[in-house]
């Protein structure tokens, strides 16, 4: 960074997926959740970054890579399984340009998905040789990515009662991280934002030095935070704790203002897989006949009713920039504004949005961050962008506040996650953590099979603590696979901790456990101790 | 039994009682008239009972203050008022709903934060208490014969419990959104008449197929085209409204032959 600028601002994407792997099925539905991340957001992210860094264009972001969604890229099985997606898309694609061919209002969209396809076939298997975690490294080394961690399985921490559980969605993130990723993270985004007082405790004791709450978790802090949301605060256990801007959030975030509902924009929703003749899109959906979202998709927002015009990208690329350019003078505005408020100090406006929204549901959503990068560097001084690192770096003098409990969700506290569809989850949660740290209490140093066994346990009880499942509970949609996924981590905890228990480890079927559920090889189950001594 | 505040102004409750607790229950209550009643107290002593079923599977408690710690029971009341609680939760802290009138201030370098971190560990009974004494303060242990227990909560899965929420729409919010995407799409794009009660959506295509030699160079309207193995081939278009000229012609691979013809589409719509 150079320059003295009026503040800073922190763009924080938030990238994660519940671990989903089904060796067991051929081709599995869910799986499609990563495969759309990887070709809609992942790689578009990183192809934006690697234009930027071509053209000696500085920018500074931060991401989340969840531990579940390192997991899977890191996966043989699933990096296989997308080779195999992607070369079907880029069929798929091939065959609508040809399709098209008379219909010229949607034959340019066709060329660009084809293009696109092509693009994200030759940046995964030939650049990156099917490692995006190289790639994203890459921008990390170069200090324009600070890559953070998140809880181990996007566990929602406040509705933990124990802390030995919350330290080990903690503790299990930072060592799978540096595992993956050659280094320790120095943030961490809780999952959903989530917090309550006693969280930073595990989180300085894992070695993370800030986090990220929603707007109000800081406002309604103990005692008033002086600067609001524009400066981190320390809490009581020493970690920076950074809030969410409402304002900047909003301009993205939300459905009716927010630039991703713009006309132009292509509408998420019409698509290819559920548009097309049957027999056609047949070889593109799921081989059982369901149709599904292909990601070709041909048509603009438009407006609120169902009638929809042809996308036009072109007029689309040009209205992400006119938002970028918007983005960036409204954040001009704003430091101008705080400057006037914070004498001595310069503010930070910290912008978090989940990474999936840029690519997959906003579709032009990376050209807009391109956009704003490129503007920020080349048409002004007042705003620069950076990471929560090296603000603190700069500005290390921090108010001590304790913050409040809060996450980002719905009505800003734990209602999403605790509610009559999915509150019957805690009793067995909270029960399966009880007996999981009484049996790392009591095996201080087992061998052999039954090690495995416990250390298999603690990753079933992990799985099981995804807050997705409860989340899609809330949503109404794919309900029986989040209640699937929670019953059988559940049962499968139960099965291990009787093995444990009964001192007879039964070898076949602990094998086929950690052969399906192999999520963080190196977990040791003793990061459940209640003495903390490992 | 465990207790957890949801907001600012709900706790969640939920809690297993043993056949055991339940027959002392009885005996106390020695045949006369009797109800189950949550009891919530909060950090200052005040209470509020609300009549629940033993056996129920949770239940939300709209509480009086927030940013207060509170605690439940659950037990029997009689006609007389008197209380038998058959067990006790841990201690739950419902956040604020407004800001900390405290503006005292103190400020710390984060890089110089060690000494900071130590005294926390010493922190009173505000910080870690409310998850360390999650389990202390129960009278029994909630989870007496947890296997049946277990057995019986999980058949039951997510059976209504006694709330139902004021706001459940889903808003607007901005937590990961991929379940509730993938779920709308199911829903929502059945194709490109959604959104309507009754519709109707009809669309053509041309299909364009031949064969000639397998190494002969063919092309459509100019544009070459892959054969097969066998030099069949099969194209597909979209057929908008208006007048089409496809024009197939085939080179032999020597180039001394060629082949054309030309199919003639008109396609309209009435409606």
């Amino acid at each position: 960074m150079s320059g003295e600028p009026l503040g800073y601002l922190a763009l924080v994407l938030h990238a994660h997926l519940p671990f989903v792997r089904h060796p067991e099925y051929e081709d599995f539905l869910e799986e499609d959740w990563l495969h759309e991340a990887i070709t809609e957001t992942y790689i578009p992210l990183l192809a934006m970054m690697g234009h930027l860094e071509q053209d000696g264009v500085p920018f500074r972001l931060t991401m989340t890579l969840s531990p579940p969604l390192l997991a899977m890229l890191d996966d043989e099985l699933l990096t296989r399984r997308y080779q195999r997606r992607i070369e079907s898309l880029v069929e798929f694609a091939e065959r609508e340009v040809e399709r098209t061919r008379f219909e010229p209002a949607f034959n340019a969209t066709a060329r660009q998905y084809l293009e696109r396809f092509r693009q994200a076939r030759s940046l995964f298997s030939d650049a990156w040789h099917g490692r995006l975690i190289g790639a994203f490294r890459h921008f990390a080394e170069s200090g324009s990515l600070e890559i953070i961690t998140c809880t181990a399985t996007h566990g929602y921490l406040p509705l933990m009662l124990r802390r030995e559980a919350v330290r080990a969605q903690v503790f299990t993130a930072v060592r799978s991280h540096q595992r993956l990723l050659g280094a320790a993270p120095r943030g961490i985004w809780l999952a959903e934002c989530g917090y309550v007082p006693g969280v930073d405790e595990a989180l300085r004791e894992a070695g993370l030095r800030y986090f990220f709450l929603d707007g109000h978790g800081l406002l309604l802090g103990h005692p008033r935070p002086r600067l609001g949301v524009f400066a981190p605060v320390a809490t009581r256990a020493g970690v920076a704790a950074f809030a969410r801007d409402p304002e900047s959030s909003k301009q993205v975030w939300s459905s009716k203002e927010g630039y991703p509902g713009d006309p132009a924009y292509r509408d998420f929703y019409r698509d290819a897989g559920y548009d097309l003749d049957f027999d056609y899109v047949r070889p593109y959906i799921h081989p059982s006949g369901l149709r599904k979202f292909t990601g070709i998709k041909y048509h603009r927002i438009t407006g609120p009713g169902a009638a929809k015009e042809p996308y036009d990208p072109a007029a689309a690329h040009q209205r992400a920039v006119e938002h970028a350019g918007n983005f960036m003078f409204n954040r001009q505005r704003q430091m101008e504004h705080l400057a006037a408020h914070m004498p001595g100090r310069q503010p930070i406006v910290v912008a978090p949005y989940d990474a999936e929204l840029y690519g997959h549901w906003w579709y032009e959503g990376p050209e807009f961050l391109e956009a704003l990068f490129r503007k920020l560097h080349a048409e002004q001084s007042q705003v620069l962008a950076a990471t929560p690192w090296e603000y603190l770096e700069r500005q290390p003098r921090l108010q001590v506040v304790e913050p409040s409990a809060s996450s980002w969700g719905y009505q800003g506290y734990h209602e999403v996650w605790l509610n009559p569809s999915n509150d019957w989850v805690y009793r067995h949660l909270h029960k399966a953590s009880d007996r999981m740290v009484e049996l790392a209490n009591a095996n201080p140093d087992p061998g052999g099979a039954l090690r495995r066994a416990l250390d298999q346990a603690a990753r079933e009880l992990l799985l099981a603590q995804s807050s997705d499942w409860a989340f899609i509970m809330k949503t109404g949609t794919m309900v029986d696979y989040a209640v699937r996924r929670t019953r059988e981590h559940i049962a499968r905890f139960w099965r291990l901790e009787r093995m444990a228990a009964q001192g007879r480890v039964e070898e076949p079927a602990l094998a086929a456990l950690e052969a399906r559920d192999c999520v963080f090889p190196e977990l040791d189950f003793r990061v459940y101790r209640s003495d903390h001594a490992f | 039994m465990v207790m957890m505040a949801r907001d600012p102004w709900w706790l969640f409750t939920y809690w297993d009682l043993s056949p055991e607790r339940m027959a002392e229950g009885l005996a106390w209550a020695q045949g006369r008239p009797h109800e189950g009643v949550l009891r919530v107290y909060d950090e200052a002593g005040a209470w509020q009972d609300s009549p629940v079923h033993l056996d129920q599977l949770g239940h939300y408690v709209n509480i009086w203050a927030p940013g207060r710690q509170y605690v439940a029971e659950v037990g029997l009341r009689d006609q007389q008022g008197g209380f038998l609680p058959l067990l006790r939760s841990n201690f739950a802290s419902a956040p604020p709903d407004q800001p900390s009138s405290d503006l005292g201030e103190e400020w710390v370098d984060i890089f110089g934060a060690a000494a900071l971190w130590a005294a926390s560990w010493c922190r009173g009974p505000q910080g870690l208490s409310s998850m360390d004494l999650a389990l202390l303060a129960s009278p029994s242990s909630p989870w007496g014969g947890a296997s049946e227990h277990l057995a019986s909560a999980w058949m039951a899965g997510s059976l209504a419990s006694s709330w139902s929420s004021p706001g459940a729409a889903w808003g607007a919010s901005p937590s990961s959104p991929w379940g509730a995407a993938a779920g709308q799409g199911q829903a929502g794009a059945a194709g490109p008449g959604r959104g309507r009660k009754f519709f109707l959506w009809s669309k053509t295509e041309l299909i364009l197929y031949g064969g000639t030699e397998p190494d002969a160079a063919l092309t459509v309207s100019g544009k070459p085209v892959a054969l097969r193995p066998d030099g069949t081939f099969t194209l597909r278009f979209a057929l908008p409204d208006g007048d089409l000229d496809l024009e197939v012609k085939a080179i032999s691979v020597d180039q001394a032959e060629t082949l054309g013809m030309t199919h003639q589409v008109k396609k309209g719509t009435r409606r």
